[in-house]
């Protein structure tokens, strides 16, 4: 199985809200489409579902095109899109059964998800009776409602609690254990972080990074250290001409040009008789990376 | 065929759970009984009046001071039972008027002498009743005339009497028929509007709340439409049938053997099996056209509150055809109301009313259902293309010229 999108272009008169952009899943796992808003993730969302029809570019499944026939997907828009004044579990067996499960497959599988995400008690209440957090619980079942083996979820997590984030991670984390191939956009890049082997940056309809993160980030290199807060640390990065980047209660991360400025910052703490209890050179994090990406291309512009 | 089956599941129970539906049917319901219990309870208000002796609720003062009509106020006694017959003066004629002030019913009769001849002034309040008062004191001077130049009173009794008579039936235009085709008219007009009002509604609201980017990646946009359309006709249609049921029943139960308008009794003669069929026809192929009409608006737009303006063209053809169908049968129409049997938009609101109250030459109802069903037909493919590419479409409200510009 693999998704495969090819040179996907797309205009709104004289907009081009996607521009020349292909990528391919060719295993199950997170695939991150990042960007800032209005960059063209849901339109490039709703093209490879084939909801919306591209100028150029295709994408496939397996080699086919991707049709409600070809490939099971299940699609969580960025906006919630559910029945407001319909009850819960109605709605559900609803959109499983448009996506020609039985009643009482449809049944089955609905009862399952809501005991999973834990809206049993709601089941029976009209959708606009519930927290807003809750309504994303609905939302996230009609979206696995039907078993699908291919999933885009349009920043799901907005507007989340942690202990619902903390659920909703625990479900997509099941969701790849078990095969499932999802394509996922956010803000939170934490979140994109902590699940995307592969992800893809889009500014302005344009592809302006895409690949492996892990490589993604070799190729940035070590550019952070991270060193205990204390008056001594300060110092000794002030006489080294280090900046700090973040000061938190416990630690300090400090811009470095490469492992050697840390290296020579670790000799001078020793020479003055000081022991860092954390010392540790990291990569960049996916925040910086974007920033240091759309910040590029915007000031370029 | 299942995505159809099941949106039109989901779009019945929805529906009749609504407020409005429950509430619209209700009321039609309550409507019907009334209507239906209307005659009966008219005959037995006539029965009890005819039975109890009249309350005098007010004065009728009579002033003949010359005596011109003998036996006048006799016959405004036997007249008008409800008042209270008082030799009058007409020097208190501003009494009389404080008086009626207060009641609005007096009356003052005075007869003076014209040109040799009785001559009656009504002097009357907003609210008195003078029917017949002036052809009756007229008979009794006629009688008394008769009687001074010595007609016997036979003679003059059968003067008086009034010569039988009964209104029947001419050309092939009856009251029952004449009132069936204007609620067929009312009808059509108001489910067209009700229902497609709500399928409108139903799709920009489903496209408002986003549910719309949940159901396309589901079914195809065309089977999520023909099941809503479907589901929503059947509702309307079930309530329909159900208040035609509850009409017919109430009819037999309610209204009274040999009841009669106008002298004319009920009849149901024209509502032929053909007819019956050509109407259900006319009235399903109608509304189905319309409700297209009204789904592409509920597409165009992206919030409910621009629903009105969207939906506006739609209804000024829905006003335009019900009154052009009203008028028609109202005052004829002429050669007119071929053309407007022909039209698409307007035979289904105009040819029931023509097939209910005349002989309609057969190709015109035929003609109308073929073309009738071509519009529908490329109506119902260009709605299905438009819907399509419209569903998913957020921002200004799509206006005509966009909707030409989408390829069919």
């Amino acid at each position: 199985m693999a998704l495969t999108v090819e040179h996907i272009t797309k205009s709104f008169g004289e907009k081009i809200a996607v521009d020349d952009l292909s990528f391919s899943m060719e295993k199950s796992g997170v695939f991150g489409l990042i960007g800032t808003n209005g960059a063209g993730k849901t339109t490039t969302i709703r093209i490879i579902l084939g909801i919306m029809k591209s100028d150029t570019g295709c994408a496939s499944w397996d080699g086919r095109p991707i049709t409600r026939e070809n490939v099971r997907f299940g699609y969580m828009p960025e906006e919630r899109g559910i029945y407001m004044k319909e009850k819960v579990r109605e709605q559900l067996v609803y959109f499983g059964m448009l996506h020609k499960m039985t009643k009482a497959d449809a049944s089955a599988s609905a009862d399952r998800w809501i005991e999973r995400l834990g809206i049993g008690e709601y089941a029976g209440f009209a959708a606009e009776k519930l927290s807003k957090g809750n309504q994303q619980k609905v939302q996230l079942i009609a979206t696995l409602v039907h078993n699908p083996e291919l999933i885009f979820l349009d920043e799901p997590f907005s507007g989340l609690d942690p202990v619902n984030t903390e659920l909703f991670r625990a479900v997509i984390r099941e969701l790849v254990e078990d095969g499932r191939y999802i394509v996922m956009s956010s803000h939170q890049m934490a979140i994109v972080e902590g699940y995307c082997e592969n992800l893809l940056i889009l500014n302005r309809g344009k592809t302006i990074l895409k690949g492996n993160l892990r490589e993604i980030k070799s190729g940035y290199g070590r550019t952070r250290l991270a060193v205990n807060t204390s008056p001594e640390t300060a110092a000794a990065a002030e006489a080294l001409g280090l900046s700090a980047v973040e000061t938190r209660a416990d630690y300090t991360e400090y811009k470095i040009s490469g492992e050697a400025a840390a290296e020579a910052f670790l000799r001078r703490l020793l020479e003055s008789g000081v022991y860092p209890t954390r010392y540790e050179i990291l990569e960049p994090s996916l925040h910086e990376i974007f920033l240091d990406c759309v910040g590029e291309k915007e000031s370029a512009k | 065929m299942n995505e159809i089956k099941t949106v039109f599941g989901f779009t019945v129970r929805s529906a009749v759970r609504k407020k409005p539906f429950k509430i619209s049917t209700i009321v039609l319901l309550v409507l019907i009984l009334i209507l239906c219990a209307l005659p009966s309870l008219l005959s037995s208000d006539t029965d009890a009046s005819e039975e109890t002796v009249a309350e005098k609720t007010y004065n009728c003062y009579y002033i003949d001071a010359s005596g011109l009509i003998p036996g006048g106020r006799e016959v405004l006694e036997a007249l008008l039972p409800g008042a209270e017959i008082v030799d009058g003066d007409i020097e208190k004629l501003d009494a009389y008027g404080a008086e009626c002030d207060g009641n609005g019913s007096t009356l003052v009769v005075e007869v003076v002498e014209r040109d040799g001849a009785p001559f009656i002034n009504l002097y009357q309040g907003a609210l008195a009743n003078t029917t017949g008062v002036v052809d009756a004191l007229n008979e009794r001077y006629v009688a008394s005339l008769l009687a001074e130049n010595g007609v016997s009173d036979d003679v003059i009794a059968l003067t008086a009497a009034k010569l039988g008579s009964a209104a029947l039936p001419l050309g092939t235009m009856r009251f029952t028929g004449y009132v069936a085709g204007i609620v067929v008219l009312m009808l059509m007009f108001f489910a067209i509007y009700f229902y497609g009002y709500s399928v409108a509604s139903s799709v920009a609201s489903e496209k408002s709340s986003r549910v719309m980017e949940t159901l396309v990646v589901s079914a195809k946009p065309r089977n999520i439409l023909a099941g809503k359309l479907f589901g929503t006709a059947f509702v309307g249609f079930v309530q329909l049938a159900v208040c035609a049921v509850f009409a017919v029943a109430c009819y037999q139960l309610l209204v009274p053997e040999g009841f009669t308008v106008a002298g004319m009794p009920l009849s149901f003669e024209t509502f032929t099996p053909l007819n019956a069929l050509l109407i259900l026809l006319l009235f399903v192929l109608g509304f189905f056209l319309y409700a297209l009409l009204y789904s592409i608006t509920g597409a165009m737009v992206s919030r409910t509150e621009d629903l009105g303006a969207a939906m506006a063209p739609v209804t000024i053809i829905n006003f335009v055809a019900f009154y052009s169908a009203y008028f028609i049968a109202l005052i004829g129409g002429g050669g007119l109301k071929d053309t407007f049997s022909l039209i698409p938009f307007t035979a289904p609101f105009i040819l029931p009313f023509r097939l209910l109250n005349e002989t309609v030459p057969w190709h015109i109802p035929v003609l109308a259902l073929l073309l009738l069903a071509g519009t529908f037909a490329a109506i119902a493919y260009a709605t299905m293309k438009i819907y399509a590419a419209s569903v998913l479409y957020y921002g200004q409200r799509l206006r005509l010229r966009d909707l030409v510009k989408i390829k069919l």
